[in-house]
């Protein structure tokens, strides 16, 4: 009975020890050998570069527009790039956000010339909106001066819609002729 | 055989007369009269949109489309109790009329003013009125198109190019405007803020006389009163505008 209760205490004492031992060592590994996985770093896993997207919003009677930025994969091919900025730009999570004209502007295709001129075809619904003048001045204005900001090599823009060459988005602004910054400057 | 006509002096002399008095006639009417005419001009009104194209929604029961041609129709009233003013508008009812073809008759009536009328929904910018001159294009734009109309043999410069010969008229107009529309009496609008603006405007790139786009904003949803008032007020505006251009010219 004795050797019993000498026995367990023993086994007790034993086990308290591996379980003490073990936690030291855990310690000890977390400190000094457990690095957690970063962009880059050792994990053999790393995230792709980003590039910052400045996004202008113009209010057609302001002559300073709204700014947002978001992070951009640079990976991605250049009209996905384009894609993504005119997603962003029509996006609208707050009320009190700016955006422009949500559902009304996709992208169907873009082309870069070697002159700089950016070739941006519209889906057709972008003339069904039913703009004013000061707003599809606005929408132009905005996009062109994001898309010119962040990619200096496109100096103009010809907007078609659905591929085919139009007078006008909405009625009132001329995209006929390609356009720069600077045309749509009030 | 042969027949003498033998006239006596009497008969030379009628038939004599009547040779001058044809003669005389004819020829007066092809001799300008020389008078001292006041000037006589003729204003072409655009009422934006028609047709199909609604234009904007101003509110449930106003479309974009109905409130122009409303405006352009008592305008037209106005500037005709004068005398020395044509007024022609490119649609009289709700019909579709192309951007070159409201372009084209004003041109084609010899238009010293075009006025294009448009409107706003008020509510997400209530006290901005926009006046847009078009811009027109610049040098190297100009090579561009020299260049595709020499490609395609197509007369692409004089359209793009007619507002350059009138761009300072296009101007004062759009200042004479401006400060007759920053002195209406709007209901539902507190001093009004006029923002005068150039940028490549369509229905103005063809036009050889001075033109502007005029951009109001409608107050959201009002009464048939407000908005009989507003439409009034509104070409009253325009007519003071008009007037002055004309006046100063």
């Amino acid at each position: 009975m004795a050797w019993s209760l000498r026995g367990r205490r023993a086994s007790l004492i034993f086990i308290a020890a591996i379980l003490l031992v073990m936690a030291v060592l855990g310690v000890i590994v977390y400190y000094f050998f457990w690095q957690p996985a970063s962009p880059g770093g050792a994990s053999g896993i790393a995230d792709p570069k980003s590039q910052t997207i400045t996004l202008f919003f113009f209010q057609a009677a302001e002559e300073k527009p709204l700014v947002k930025s978001f992070l951009l994969p640079e990976h991605l091919p250049f009209p996905e790039q384009i894609r993504c900025i005119i997603e962003k730009m029509t996006e609208k999570t707050l009320a009190s956000e700016p955006t422009l004209w949500p559902a009304a502007l996709r992208l169907r295709n873009v082309f870069l010339r070697k002159n700089g001129l950016l070739i941006l075809d519209l889906d057709l619904g972008v003339t069904y909106n039913h703009a004013t003048a000061a707003g599809e001045l606005r929408v132009l204005r905005s996009l062109v001066a994001t898309l010119t900001s962040n990619y200096p090599n496109v100096k103009r823009f010809k907007f078609l819609v659905n591929g085919l060459e139009q007078d006008t988005l909405s009625g009132h602004v001329n995209i006929f002729w390609p356009l720069s910054e600077k045309d749509l400057r009030p | 055989m042969s027949v003498k006509i033998v006239l006596d002096f009497k008969c030379q002399l009628l038939v004599f007369l009547a040779i001058f008095l044809i003669w005389g006639t004819s020829h007066a009417a092809d001799t300008p009269v020389e008078e001292n005419k006041a000037p006589h001009f003729v204003v072409v009104l655009d009422p934006g949109h028609g047709g199909d194209d609604s234009g904007q929604h101003l509110s449930p029961a106003v479309l974009e489309k109905d409130f122009t041609l409303k405006v352009a129709q008592d305008l037209k009233l106005r500037l005709t109790r004068d005398t020395d003013k044509t007024v022609w508008l490119t649609r009289v009812k709700d019909t579709a009329v192309s951007l070159k073809g409201r372009q084209s008759l004003a041109n084609a009536k010899n238009a010293q003013v075009f006025i294009s009328i448009h409107a706003a929904d008020g509510s997400l910018k209530p006290q901005a009125v926009f006046v847009f001159r078009h811009r027109v294009i610049d040098d190297e734009r100009l090579n561009d198109l020299t260049n595709k109309a020499k490609e395609s043999n197509l007369p692409a410069i004089p359209w793009e190019m007619a507002q350059e010969p009138v761009q300072a008229q296009s101007g004062n107009l759009a200042k004479h405007i401006g400060k007759a529309l920053e002195s209406a009496n709007w209901p539902q609008m507190e001093s009004p803020v006029v923002y005068i603006q150039e940028v490549p405007i369509t229905v103005l790139t063809g036009v050889k006389a001075p033109g502007v786009l005029v951009e109001f904003p409608l107050p959201n949803s009002p009464a048939t009163k407000t908005y009989d008032l507003f439409c009034r007020q509104t070409s009253e505006a325009l007519a003071a505008g008009i007037n002055e251009f004309l006046g100063r010219r």
